[in-house]
């Protein structure tokens, strides 16, 4: 029986990010991870059931590592002013350390996997709803659809964020992200959303 | 329990369904897979004490072609 050998898994699970990152889920097949990871494909198979499960199984660490950083210092009962803070620094941090891993976890979101991930998902998507639903009843925050309240609350960091790691904006160019241009940045996103 | 991993031509669906009853009926199998998203077309067998002939025999008589895959 051989053993799991924890160098190894962690070398598999870095090679099919940049892998899948890279080619997409289409280009990726357990013969090439292997070929990248140094391992012959019977081990791969020794750790995981097959293709899907492997992927499966690095979205779910992934999503853990990601909420965890997101949820640090944050509780769904603060202020939205200050609890939008708090995620602002921490996604922003996130992204920043972790661009393959973020891009990942997008590339899945939009997969027909990402069904099978939905029920992972609840406690994170729960903290996030009572979190707005409490700034809705406090009158901190407009009631919004979803989807608009979304792309208000979070897709202007997103963006910032991806400037930032492209190191260049529109036309070329050259952008960092900055404490004070995410701040001034969240001041006008929190002005929006006030009621 | 012992992973066995062996190399198939087992394509499709349908053709998976064949060899099932013959994988399921071995008390000594306890859960296996084929991943047909793979080009080897893996057969992983979860199992204790099942000897790697006996299962390329069983797959064989299926017809189909199985080998180990070199590890």
């Amino acid at each position: 029986m051989r053993v799991r050998d924890d160098n190894k898994v962690q070398a598999i699970r870095q090679k099919a990010i940049e892998m899948i990152v890279a080619r997409g889920f289409d280009g990726f097949s357990m013969q090439k991870l292997a070929k990248a990871a140094g391992v012959s494909p019977a081990t791969l198979y020794i750790y995981y059931k097959d293709r899907e499960d492997l992927i499966m199984q690095l979205w779910a660490g992934l999503f853990q590592e990601m909420t965890t950083a997101t949820m640090k210092n944050f509780d769904p009962s603060m202020s939205f002013s200050e609890g939008l803070k708090v995620q602002w620094i921490n996604r922003a941090k996130y992204c920043m350390k972790h661009p393959l891993e973020m891009q990942f976890l997008e590339q899945l979101r939009h997969s027909p996997l990402q069904l099978k991930a939905v029920e992972a998902m609840q406690p994170f998507k729960e903290a996030m709803k009572t979190f707005v639903q409490n700034a809705i009843k406090k009158n901190e925050l407009v009631k919004l659809q979803v989807e608009v309240y979304w792309s208000i609350a979070f897709a202007p960091l997103y963006n910032l964020v991806k400037f930032h790691l492209e190191g260049k904006s529109l036309a070329g160019q050259k952008f960092t992200l900055t404490d004070k241009t995410m701040n001034e940045t969240l001041e006008l996103v929190i002005k929006a959303l006030t009621p | 329990m012992e992973v066995l991993i062996l190399k198939t031509n087992i394509r499709f669906k349908k053709q998976v369904k064949a060899v099932a009853p013959l994988l399921d009926s071995r008390q000594n199998i306890a859960r296996w897979n084929i991943d047909l998203h793979d080009v080897d077309k893996v057969l992983r067998i979860e199992s204790k004490n099942i000897q790697l002939n006996e299962v390329v025999q069983l797959i064989h008589a299926a017809g189909f072609a199985c080998e180990e895959l070199a590890g």
